[in-house]
C-alpha cells in the first residue's frame, strides 16, 4: 500500500528548545495511527507539523522534510491542504467558526469552491453519516460535547479528505460517547480515511488502531503494531490502561462519622429538576467519585452543592447559598475562570489573608510535588492546560473549606499527572472530604472510597472496592441499570 | 439564519432571508453621521425605526432594550439637579452618551442575530472576501462567547471569595478582564488554526452555503436612510 504521509525530521526547534529530534515515520492509506506519550513528550507539535499547521501558523525551525500524498507539505498552495486533510482539534467547541451546525459543516466546501447543490448534498449526507441531521439548524453553543465533536468530523468529509487529525479527541467526551467515537473511528476506517489520532486515553482504541506510536523525549521510542501492546508494557511506559476492565479498586471504603450531610436536595437547571431528593452522607476522610452521563446533572449539582446556585439546600455545612459559598470550594471544568492574580506564587499566597510560616511551607511543598515550583513567579494564564489543572486544584487545598469538589480533574492528563493529583487528593483527604466528578475510571479506581453513580430517574452510593464491575457496567449502560440491578452498598 | 430558539426559527429565518446583513452594516455607518450631527427629531425617528426592526427580529430583545432605555433615560432626569457634583456629572454624560447613540447598539444587536455564514456570504458577494469580513465575522462570533466567559469569571469570582465593586473599579476591571483576555486570545488561536485548516486562505473561487440577496426591502431602507441623513445635513447648512 502506499504511503500518503511522510516525515523525516532531523530536529524542530521552537526558539533555542529542541522539540522533536531524529523521528521518521510514514503513515500508509487506511490506517489508525496513534500517537502517545507523556505531556511535552512533543505528539502535539508533531501533529501540527503533519497538518501543516506548522510554519503556516505556528513559527519554528525545521530541519527535515514532510510530504503528504507523495508531495512536499510546503509545495502546496496557501489553503489547498484543507483538500487532502481535515482537522479535529481538542477542544472542538473553540474551533467552530460558525454559530449554526450546518454552516460550520458548510464551511471548508464554501472556501474550496464547492458550488451550493454539491454543498447541500454533501453537508446532509456527512450529517447522515454521523446521525446529527436532527441538529442542522442548532446553534453550536447548545451542543454536548459529544454533538461538537461530530460536527467537527462532519466537517472533514465535505471535501473527502482522505487525512483526518485528532487532537486529544476524548478529553471533553464521556464514556458513552468515547464509545460511539470509537465507533465513528471504524466508519471512518470502513471509508478509507487515515486517521492520525495523539491521545493519552488508549483503551477504546486497543481494537481499532493499525499502529501505536509512543514518543518520548521528542522522538520516536517504539512502534507498537495492533496486538502487540500488552496493558503491562503501558504500565512500564507509564501509559493510560488498554483494558478498562482489569482495573481494581486502590482504596477501601472508610466507615467514619458522617462529616458532610445532604438531605434531600433537589437540583434545578433553570425550571428543570435533574435530580430529586438527593441524599448521602460523607467520612472527614472519604473521596467519593461522582459518575454518570453527561447531561445528567453532575456539575450542576456541582455548583448547587458549592454554592453557586440554588439558594437553599438541606446541607450540613450551610443551608443558605452564601454560607455554602463560604464552607466549600469548587474546581470548575474550566479552571482558565478561577484564576486571577499575577503570579502562580501569587495565586496560592491569596488564599488566605495571611499566611503563617507553615501555610508558605505548605505552598513551596505543593508547588514541588506539582512540578510548578520553577514555574512559581510565571503569569498562571501562561501555564500549559495541565498545569493550571493543577494549580486550581491545590488552591482548593489552601483554601480553609469544609468540603472540596471537584469537575473532570484529570480531562486530557497523561497517567502521570493522573497519578500525582491523585496522590495529592489522597493526602489531602485526610483533612476533609473530597467530592470528585469524574468519566475517568482510572482516576476513580485509583483514588476513590466511594461512588455515587447518577442515572435517569435513580441514584445509588456505593463502595468502589468490591462494585468494580457494576460501575463499569453503570458506565456502560448508564441509568437503567440502577433499575434493573439491586445494588448493594 | 437564527437558531437560539427553534420555535422562533421559522419567521426569523425568512427575515434574515429579506433583510441583508450588509444593509444593517450600511444603516450603522448611516446613523453614526445622523446621530452626530442630526436634531432631536432625526434622533427620535431612528431610534423608532431601529427598535421597530429589533422587533422584527425578536420581540423579546426589544421589549428588554425598550426598559433598558427607559431606565437610562430616568437616570438621567433625576442626576440632571446635581450636575455640580464632579462623579454625577460624569455619571450623567456617560448615560447621556449610552442614550444618544443607543439606535447604533441596537443595530450592533441586530447584526449579530445573524449568523457567522450569512454575514462572510454577504461580504463574499461584493468581494469583501478578506480580512475586514472575516474580522467583522469574528467579532460577531465572540459576542455570545464573551457573555459565557463572564458568567464563567463571576462565578470563579464568587469561590475564590474576589468581589466586584463599583468603589474598586480598577480591581474589578482587572479581575474581570485578565481572565477574560486571556480566554479570548487561547480561543482565537484554536480558531484561527482551525480556519486556516478549512481552507479559509485558499486562493481560488469561493462559494457561500446561504444565497444572500438585495431585495427591495434593503434597498427601501438605504434610501430611506439616505433621506435622513440628508436631512440632517440640509439642517445644518
Amino acid at each position: 500500500m502506499e504511503n500518503i504521509l511522510e516525515a523525516e525530521i532531523k530536529s524542530f526547534h521552537y526558539g533555542e528548545d529542541l522539540i522533536l529530534k531524529n523521528l521518521k515515520m510514514s503513515v500508509k492509506k487506511g490506517e489508525i495511527v496513534v500517537l502517545t506519550g507523556l505531556s511535552g513528550c512533543g505528539k502535539t507539535t508533531l501533529l501540527r507539523l503533519l497538518n501543516g499547521l506548522i510554519p503556516y501558523f505556528y513559527d519554528g525551525d525545521l530541519d527535515g522534510e514532510i510530504k503528504i500524498l507523495g508531495k512536499d507539505i510546503t509545495a502546496y498552495k496557501k489553503g489547498e491542504l484543507a483538500k487532502y486533510i481535515g482537522n479535529v482539534f481538542q477542544n472542538p467547541k473553540d474551533q467552530f467558526f460558525c454559530d449554526v451546525v450546518e454552516d460550520e459543516i458548510a464551511l471548508v466546501g464554501e472556501n474550496l469552491g464547492l458550488d451550493r447543490d454539491t454543498l447541500k448534498e454533501k453537508v446532509e449526507k456527512a450529517m447522515d453519516l454521523l446521525g446529527i441531521s436532527h441538529i442542522s439548524k442548532k446553534s453550536i453553543f447548545e451542543l454536548s460535547g459529544g454533538e461538537r465533536q461530530k460536527v467537527a468530523i462532519a466537517g472533514t468529509l465535505i471535501y473527502d479528505t482522505d487525512i483526518i487529525f485528532f487532537d486529544e479527541p476524548s478529553s471533553s467526551l464521556d464514556y458513552d460517547s468515547i464509545k460511539h467515537f470509537s465507533e465513528i473511528l471504524l466508519r471512518l476506517k470502513a471509508m478509507g480515511k487515515t486517521i492520525i489520532i495523539a491521545e493519552h486515553r488508549l483503551y477504546y482504541l486497543k481494537e481499532i488502531f493499525s499502529r501505536l506510536i509512543y514518543i518520548k523525549d521528542g522522538t520516536i521510542c517504539d512502534i507498537f503494531p495492533n496486538g502487540s501492546l500488552s496493558n503491562d508494557k503501558c504500565k512500564e511506559l507509564e501509559l493510560r490502561t488498554l483494558n478498562e476492565r482489569e482495573l481494581i479498586s486502590e482504596k477501601e471504603l472508610i466507615v467514619a462519622k458522617s462529616y458532610i450531610k445532604v438531605n434531600k436536595a433537589c437540583i434545578h437547571q433553570g425550571k428543570r429538576t435533574l435530580i430529586e431528593e438527593l441524599t448521602f452522607e460523607l467520612g472527614k476522610s472519604e473521596i467519593m467519585g461522582v459518575i454518570g452521563s453527561n447531561g445528567i446533572g453532575k456539575s450542576t449539582l456541582a455548583k448547587a452543592l458549592c454554592g453557586l446556585s440554588e439558594k437553599y439546600l438541606d446541607v450540613s455545612y450551610g443551608q443558605k447559598q452564601r454560607e455554602r459559598l463560604k464552607n466549600s470550594y469548587c474546581v470548575l471544568q474550566d479552571v482558565d475562570a478561577q484564576i486571577f492574580l499575577d503570579t502562580v506564587e501569587n495565586e496560592l499566597i491569596f488564599c488566605k489573608d495571611k499566611n503563617s510560616e507553615s501555610d508558605l511551607e505548605k505552598i513551596r511543598e505543593y508547588l514541588k510535588d506539582t512540578d510548578l515550583w520553577h514555574k512559581k513567579t510565571n503569569h498562571p494564564q501562561k501555564l500549559s492546560g495541565g498545569q493550571k489543572q493543577r494549580l486550581a486544584i491545590i488552591t482548593s487545598f489552601l483554601s480553609g473549606r469544609k468540603l472540596i469538589i471537584l469537575d473532570e480533574p484529570t480531562s486530557g492528563l497523561d497517567y502521570k499527572s493522573m497519578k500525582i493529583m491523585s496522590d495529592l487528593m489522597t493526602e489531602k483527604a485526610k483533612e476533609i472530604p473530597i467530592i470528585i466528578i469524574t468519566h475517568d475510571l482510572e482516576l476513580l479506581f485509583k483514588t476513590c472510597h466511594s461512588v455515587l453513580m447518577l442515572g435517569d430517574k435513580d441514584y445509588k452510593k456505593i463502595s468502589v472496592k468490591g462494585n468494580e464491575a457494576l460501575i463499569m457496567d453503570f458506565m456502560d449502560k448508564k441509568g437503567n441499570l440502577l433499575k434493573e440491578k439491586n445494588y448493594v452498598k | 439564519m437564527f437558531c437560539k430558539n427553534d420555535k422562533k426559527n421559522i419567521n426569523q429565518h425568512q427575515l434574515s432571508d429579506k433583510i441583508n446583513p450588509l444593509t444593517i452594516v450600511g444603516l450603522i455607518l448611516l446613523f453614526s453621521v445622523i446621530l452626530t450631527v442630526g436634531e432631536q427629531s432625526q434622533y427620535l425617528f431612528s431610534l423608532i425605526f431601529v427598535l421597530g426592526l429589533l422587533s422584527l427580529f425578536s420581540i423579546k430583545k426589544a421589549f428588554r432594550t425598550i426598559c433598558s432605555l427607559l431606565i437610562v433615560w430616568g437616570l438621567i432626569y433625576l442626576l440632571k439637579p446635581h450636575l455640580g457634583n464632579v462623579l454625577i456629572g460624569s455619571i450623567y454624560t456617560m448615560l447621556l452618551i449610552v442614550l444618544k447613540f443607543a439606535p447604533l447598539f441596537i443595530l450592533g444587536r441586530v447584526l449579530s442575530s445573524y449568523s457567522s455564514s450569512h454575514l462572510i456570504a454577504a461580504f463574499r458577494k461584493i468581494g469583501v472576501d478578506g480580512g475586514i469580513g472575516i474580522g467583522i465575522t469574528v467579532f460577531f462570533r465572540f459576542i455570545p462567547e464573551i457573555s459565557i466567559r463572564m458568567k464563567e469569571i463571576n462565578n470563579g469570582m464568587k469561590i475564590r471569595g474576589f468581589k466586584a465593586s463599583i468603589f474598586k473599579p480598577i480591581r474589578t476591571f482587572e479581575l474581570y478582564f485578565v481572565p477574560l483576555m486571556y480566554k479570548c486570545i487561547d480561543i482565537s488561536d484554536t480558531l484561527t488554526c482551525s480556519i486556516i485548516s478549512k481552507g479559509i486562505e485558499y486562493d481560488g473561487k469561493k462559494t457561500s452555503f446561504h444565497e444572500v440577496k438585495i431585495t427591495f426591502i434593503d434597498i427601501s431602507m438605504i434610501v430611506g436612510g439616505m433621506i435622513l441623513l440628508g436631512a440632517s445635513l440640509w439642517k445644518i447648512f
